[in-house]
């Protein structure tokens, strides 16, 4: 018995060791397994390197499977849904996608530290990790590749993406997506959806403002006046409820909700301004200080609390859902509320100020690199084309063809109008009632690794949608495009960038002060102690360093 | 000689079983405590991802110097020695306390519900207790309405936008979260006290508070003195200091709420200044483990009831 207990006590004891060994070194094997995956296909491997002619010859659709590292831990797909098997059969290419757990980078610098990259990198086009693998030299140079394998790609990707985002060397070396060059501006105008659900704005409870008589409220003062005549009757409300959630942790100073404080686009303010050829802090423009009058004047008046600058994104939302805010600041989409105090009424999006102003970069967001390691560039760069064309994006976003919607897996899904690819309009409404639970069931809409905006968002604009015609009418004309303020993020490690997170995390402590202050010579004389404080931390050389990057992008350009 | 060392040998060989068993620990320890230690040699260095551990530039205590010249450093380091102390005062003797009381229930079932309650708490995550904080502390919150109500106030409390209440409200969280998680092990003490001795001091005609004070206490202490070492040597990390700081902590609040933890993550590991962040990390252990050796040798000094 005793012999039993003890082997078996044994037994254990080198099962545990055996798992922690494996624990460690499971990432080896896993290695293993992926390396010796190439060589399950030789023939594919060898012509990509062999051949160095621009190909007119037919695709190479042998199967091959490439390593996708996806920096966003929330990334959903798996490759095993009805869109990756379309692009498998059409491009032979089978994607083993991998995430990390947490949105810290972690992942990605220790892959980075051991320079063992996947076959390709989707991630944020201003992830820093994204700079360091280009100045490590451990990226293909997107454009050379195109040049040599697939030129023809060229006359499809919007004009920008291999202009815009070229590196010192003056190479591309990430193809972005969701780009929104001159090509886009110009049809979303078209049809009438430049200005989407997604445009910051500020809502008003319909009832509390019916009630007083519905006053005019298109200037701060109008709007001060009538947020006092309904607090009066509703003390218990919120007069303004700004979408401040995340002021306090931004990571550039470049970042326009340093100077919106939560209150949108209403106030024109904008984190960089042009002064002829040098870039300035947005912290020095009188815009700017309008919004910190505007805020202190509702906040010695009662109308803003602190609630604003305290409560987390999920509070936010639960307070605005409670109907709690008489106004608040928000999107065009979540700005049509119906309060849960009173289901006979809504909020209701407010028209602009006229100081209202959007400056949108139009750069895009994701952007995505073929290392090095990858082990087969040529069918990597044409996996990618195929991706950035029509026929890819058939796939990937608009699915089938047809005038007859019968569920969201067989479509079908979408008609030609006027030579646009359109969603069917019960398609459409289906995705709009459940979007999360349409897609999750048919992926389309979910594999962008190179869209192209018109194409992406071409099937969902509808000229003739009423109520966006209108909201195109109210905003349309405060929106800009400039795409010289895109990539203008400092580096967070280098002696400027450590300025620039003192900079941040002096005005952390200051701006609600500012906003809190018991007058507007307080607040204002506040304000001026910070600037004086930012600039003995080198505000200026700040703006030097940004004028530096803005002059070295616009002379690659 | 030869003699001792056949024993030795014959010792091992019949426990060889049982010093078998350490062996994984023993690994565990030396592959997650020891090899990564080696790492801090990148908080001397001018660390790039791409360099990895042994490239970049020997820069002997730069950081270092940064990080004393820094004020955001010193305010950091103040709001942990404030709120680490406030919590070891207020919160270190509660589960002592509370152990001792539970102990003197009589009715069983009543000790067994209130032990699962007070232990439950321990058990969530902290976003969900800062969550129930916020909505909880709102100025328009239960409590405040609660003491409104009661007439204690007649303004609501800004709990979280005043500076002034946060340490306390850092250490009332935690007072409720660990008490009745702490007090286990005192219970365990005190169960295991040899029930003669209470029978000889109920013959000696002590009553429950002598017998508290004779008896569970000093059977106690070695535990508490134990536990007070290592509290004492925490000092400088702080427990939930740095949960309480990074899902609590605001703007209005800021200046009692930032503490080392939530600066160490802010400017290393969110900057990817990863040397730096080494380099604060291995100043609190440094003195992490001067606190730790002077509490042990206070101990030894006191009573003996040292760890090691």
């Amino acid at each position: 018995m005793k012999k039993m207990k003890s082997n078996l006590a044994m037994v254990m004891c080198v099962l545990m060791v055996i798992g922690l060994l494996a624990a460690c070194s499971s990432k080896n094997n896993n290695e293993a397994a992926t390396s010796s995956s190439p060589s399950a296909q030789p023939s594919s491997t060898e012509t990509a390197s062999a051949s160095s002619e621009p190909s007119n010859e037919a695709r190479s659709t042998d199967p091959i499977t490439f390593d996708m590292f996806v920096n966003f831990s929330w990334y959903g797909n798996e490759w095993n849904d009805p869109v990756a098997k379309n692009l498998t059969a059409a491009t032979g290419v089978t994607l083993n996608i991998t995430k990390p757990v947490s949105d810290d980078n972690q992942k990605l610098n220790i892959m980075l530290s051991n320079k063992q990259l996947p076959d390709l990198v989707l991630l944020d086009k201003t992830d820093p990790a994204l700079q360091r693998m280009i100045e490590g030299g451990l990226l293909y140079s997107i454009d050379e590749l195109i040049d040599q394998y697939t030129p023809e790609i060229k006359e499809v990707l919007p004009k920008e993406a291999l202009t815009n985002y070229k590196s010192s060397d003056g190479k591309t070396y990430a193809l972005v997506s969701f780009i929104e060059g001159e090509q886009y501006v110009e049809a979303a105008k078209k049809y009438n959806s430049l200005v989407g659900s997604n445009q910051p704005t500020w809502s008003i409870r319909q009832d509390y403002w019916d009630e007083i008589g519905k006053p005019d409220v298109s200037n701060p003062d109008a709007f001060i006046a009538a947020l006092e005549q309904i607090q009066a009757k509703h003390k218990d409300k919120i007069g303004f409820y700004t979408n401040a959630v995340g002021v306090s942790t931004v990571k550039y100073l470049n970042t326009s909700s340093v100077v919106t404080l939560g209150t949108g686009n209403f106030f024109g303010a904008q984190a960089l301004t042009k002064d002829g050829d040098t870039i300035k802090s947005g912290l020095r423009s009188p815009a700017y200080q309008e919004v910190i009058k505007f805020l202190n004047k509702l906040a010695t008046k009662g109308l803003l609390t602190k609630d604003s600058y305290i409560d987390t994104k999920d509070i936010f939302s639960q307070k605005i859902n409670n109907g709690d805010p008489v106004s608040y600041t928000w999107t065009i989409a979540d700005g049509t509320k119906v309060p849960a105090d009173n289901a006979n009424t809504s909020y209701t999006v407010l028209t602009p100020f006229s100081t209202y102003k959007q400056v949108r970069d139009g750069s895009g967001w994701t952007a995505i690199a073929i290392p090095k390691t990858n082990k087969d560039p040529k069918r990597a760069i044409e996996f990618l084309a195929f991706l950035s064309s029509e026929e890819g994006h058939k796939l990937t976003k608009w699915g089938v063809e047809g005038e007859t919607y019968t569920d969201p897996l067989k479509g079908a899904h979408y008609h030609m109008v006027d030579g646009k690819a359109t969603y069917l309009p019960e398609y459409w409404a289906a995705l709009q009632k459940d979007w999360d639970g349409v897609s999750k069931q048919n992926k389309l809409s979910e594999y962008w690794l190179s869209a192209n905006s018109v194409w992406w968002n071409g099937p969902e604009w509808d000229a003739n949608d009423k109520e966006f015609i209108e909201y195109n009418k109210m905003f349309g004309q405060y929106v800009e495009y400039d795409p010289t303020l895109s990539n203008m993020n400092l580096d967070s490690t280098s002696a400027i960038g450590i300025t620039e997170k003192k900079i941040i995390d002096l005005y952390t402590g200051y701006f609600s002060k500012f906003i809190f202050a018991k007058d507007e010579a307080t607040a204002l004389s506040l304000y001026a102690e910070f600037m004086e404080k930012a600039d003995k931390l080198g505000l200026a050389e700040v703006e030097k360093a940004w004028t530096e990057r803005y002059q070295a992008n616009n002379a690659n350009r | 000689m030869q003699l001792d060392r056949n024993k030795g040998i014959r010792k091992w060989d019949n426990q060889a079983m049982l010093q078998l068993m350490v062996l994984p620990a023993l690994l565990t320890m030396l592959i997650f405590s020891y090899l990564p230690m080696f790492g801090i040699i990148i908080a001397f260095k001018e660390y790039n991802v791409l360099d990895g551990l042994f490239g970049g530039k020997w820069i002997g205590f730069a950081h270092f110097r940064e990080m004393f010249a820094d004020d955001r450093f010193q305010t950091a380091l103040r709001n942990t020695l404030a709120m680490s102390s406030i919590k070891l005062l207020i919160t270190f003797l509660a589960p002592v306390i509370f152990a001792l009381l539970l102990n003197e229930i009589p009715f069983a079932r009543f000790k067994k519900w209130a032990q699962t309650l007070t232990t439950l708490p321990h058990f969530l995550s902290y976003v969900i207790i800062a969550t129930i904080a916020m909505i909880f502390l709102d100025p328009k919150g239960i409590i405040n309405k609660i003491l409104s109500g009661l007439g204690i106030i007649d303004k609501p409390i800004e709990f979280l936008a005043e500076s002034s209440h946060f340490w306390l409200l850092g250490a009332s969280l935690d007072l409720w979260q660990e008490t009745g998680w702490g007090a286990i092990i005192y219970l365990a003490a005190i169960a295991g006290i040899n029930t003669e001795i209470y029978e000889a001091a109920k013959v000696d005609g002590a009553g429950r508070l002598r017998t508290i004070w004779h008896i569970n206490l000093p059977a106690i202490r070695g535990t508490i003195m134990v536990l007070l070492i290592l509290h004492i040597g925490n000092i400088i990390y702080g427990g939930s200091n740095f949960n309480q700081s990074y899902l609590l902590g605001n703007v209005f609040n800021r200046d009692a709420s930032y503490v080392l933890g939530y600066y160490t993550l802010d400017n290393g590991l969110l900057q990817m200044r990863y040397a730096f962040a080494t380099a604060v990390d291995l100043f609190q252990s440094c003195v992490a483990l001067v606190l730790l050796l002077l509490a042990n040798w206070g101990a030894k000094k006191m009573n003996g009831s040292n760890i090691f």
